[in-house]
């Protein structure tokens, strides 16, 4: 009997060693070499992003006609553009330029797109029909025109790119949200929770939306690189800052595009590798995250 | 099957009521109009409201999208404010060239991408496996443009071996004749001239890898874990307990399964090449919609943004249509009623 009470107790007092949902997905991240690399990559173009100012070797907006497209060398490691500018500085600071636009852009998207999912999910009926049938027609919408127009009648920029952006992934986001509740709606944990007596408010934060989100989180992974190649791409045709002292990957592939047949092809080389690098990042992470936060792979 | 594609084309028709209405109200929220990019910067307030009222513009909103709807129930999709073409001969006169760009695209994309996946799929793990991956990650992330530039400059400038500007040597070439803008199809089966088909193909061949390179890795992606799938199917090792050739499990069992998700997915990429490729148009001056949709945005041309977006739009729902409908050919599981 003694012994049997000890026992008892001692499972008692020792704490449930419980992993939730994130805990195993970070485990599972950590063992996948791509998601590591991925964030590396990201990392580093962060790491760029924020230090630019200290790391760069040259300013990146002087430079004089004299030594424009000078091949990569020991004073220039990438060699100059079309200015005469060290293009390493150029890349370095440009790695602000996209960072600014792919966090903005995504973090607005999800404002707007997860506001309107959550929306459709809960509320349902004709709320939700309408809700749907605006993120139809906004998907079978041309992307980058509707993305190119919005710029065009806003004026060009960084922030208006941006916005663009975000209004692209807002029916995007909104429709993954708003499919993950209607499923999770009717799971067997949502029962559980409302047959011990959980009030409808706490199903909803603590048991539908932590996973509901997870789809979202991986969505949004992914449209951090596709904001990436979308802002670069309205930069090289022409949208980008229209500042000279703020360099921008696409603009800089712009200058080149126009000097392609006078030997200056090099210089596109190097911030098209900025651009595959940082997108390859969070295209590599977004798949891992995919993976790992998928509980059906749970090992 | 007839019953389920009249109601879906029935139900396309409030889909694009909603579609033009959605167009219209967007555009005219943004601000600026076409008289302003028409007339410049520096113009009197004068001309300005005599241009808006040539428009139409100086209308109530509802009344525009009035007539506007009105006019597109005629088959009047507008004419341009700053050339004055009709909208529809101007999508007609460059439709074409984006078919061929699209269809020559998706032709790379398939081509390479659903072996790719296949014999990836095949050799789970495998060092092969694994660059497979790796590569169709960097397709994915390779900026369209950037990879156009590349092209252009090592096949075009650097080595000679191809044209990188347009689709056709207007030099050696004259297609005014027969006017379809399907040069392909007019060279080879029109003219029956093969050097100028082989010209015209030689024009399509680098743009086509610019513009085949994501879906050509969405698909390989695509491929490979749909083909895994049904590899470990308990019809597939039946089959093979059947001792049926390895050659035959791949076509008539792998393969034919695994085909649902990757039609859907040549379909999507399909449709979004159809809405134009803006900035492969762009690099290798090819006269499709993208380039005339893009100029349509820098000039604030309202009715051939409307108009264009909504004709894509349309294209675009039906392509998905087209794909719906193939399902029930390669899944005879699924009726529609």
């Amino acid at each position: 009997m003694a012994t049997g009470n000890v026992a008892l107790r001692q499972v008692l007092e020792e704490p449930i060693k419980g992993s939730s949902l994130w805990r195993d997905a970070g485990h599972r991240l950590l063992r996948t070499p791509s998601a590591m690399v991925g964030l590396f990559l990201i990392g580093l173009f962060v790491f760029v992003a924020v230090l630019a100012p200290i790391i760069s070797p040259y300013n990146p907006t002087a430079g004089s006609i004299i030594h424009r497209f000078e091949v990569p060398s020991i004073q220039h490691l990438l060699g100059t553009d079309l200015q005469g500018r060290d293009i390493l500085s150029r890349i370095l600071w440009g790695a602000r330029s996209s960072l600014w636009v792919s966090i903005l852009s995504v973090t607005l998207g999800l404002l707007i797109g997860l506001f309107a999912g959550a929306i459709s999910g809960f509320v349902g009926g004709w709320v939700d029909f309408w809700i749907m049938r605006v993120v139809d027609i906004m998907l079978s919408l041309p992307g980058l025109l509707l993305t190119i127009t919005i710029v065009v009648f806003m004026g060009p920029g960084l922030n208006t790119i941006a916005f663009a952006i975000a209004i692209e992934n807002v029916p995007i986001f909104a429709r993954i949200l708003r499919s993950s509740i209607l499923g999770l709606k009717e799971s067997d944990f949502t029962t559980a929770a409302r047959s011990i007596g959980a009030k409808e408010s706490r199903i909803l934060i603590n048991h539908i939306m932590p996973n509901a989100l997870t789809p979202v989180i991986v969505a949004a992974t992914l449209a951090l690189a596709t904001a990436i190649v979308d802002a670069a791409g309205l930069g090289f045709l022409g949208f980008g800052p229209q500042d000279p002292s703020t360099p921008e990957w696409g603009t800089m592939l712009t200058d080149t595009y126009r000097y392609l047949t006078s030997g200056a092809g090099f210089t596109a080389l190097f911030p098209g590798i900025a651009i595959i690098l940082s997108v390859l990042g969070f295209n590599l992470l977004g798949d891992g995250l995919r993976e790992a936060l998928d509980p059906r792979l749970k090992r | 099957m007839l019953k389920y594609i009249v109601r879906r084309l029935l139900l396309l028709i409030p889909i694009l009521f909603g579609l033009s209405l959605f167009i219209i109200v967007f555009v005219h929220a943004l601000p600026g109009d076409p008289c302003s990019s028409i007339l410049g910067e520096h113009t009197s307030p004068d001309r300005l409201a005599a241009c808006r009222h040539g428009l139409g513009l100086d209308k109530p909103l509802y009344q525009q999208y009035f007539d506007y709807m009105n006019g597109l129930i005629h088959g009047n999709f507008g004419i341009s404010a700053t050339n004055r073409v009709s909208v529809l001969d101007s999508f007609v006169a460059r439709f074409p060239a984006t078919v061929e760009l699209s269809l020559a695209a998706m032709l790379v994309a398939i081509g390479i991408g659903v072996p790719l996946g296949v014999a990836a799929a095949k050799r789970q793990g495998s060092v092969f496996d694994n660059f497979a991956t790796v590569a169709s990650l960097i397709g994915i992330s390779i900026p369209i443009f950037f990879l156009g530039l590349l092209l252009a400059y090592v096949f075009g400038v650097w080595l000679h071996w191809l044209p990188t500007l347009g689709r056709v040597n207007h030099r050696l070439y004259d297609f005014t004749g027969a006017g379809t803008n399907f040069l392909l199809w007019e060279s080879l089966v029109i003219n029956r001239n093969i050097p100028e088909f082989l010209d015209v193909v030689s024009h399509l061949i680098l743009p086509a890898i610019a513009l085949g390179t994501i879906p050509l890795a969405v698909v390989a992606r695509i491929t490979r874990s749909a083909v895994l799938e049904v590899l470990n199917e308990d019809y597939v090792r039946t089959a093979r307990a059947k001792g049926l050739t390895n050659r035959r499990i791949d076509s008539r069992h792998v393969l034919r399964n695994a085909m649902l998700p990757i039609a859907t997915i040549i379909g999507l990429q399909t449709g979004l090449l159809l809405g134009g490729a803006v900035l492969t148009e762009t690099i290798f001056s090819w006269g499709g919609v993208g380039s005339w949709l893009f100029q349509a945005a820098v000039d604030k041309d309202f009715v051939v943004i409307q108009s264009g977006t909504l004709i894509l739009a349309t294209l675009f729902v039906l392509v998905n249509l087209t794909v719906d409908i193939s399902y029930a050919y390669l899944n005879p599981r699924i009726r529609y009623s």
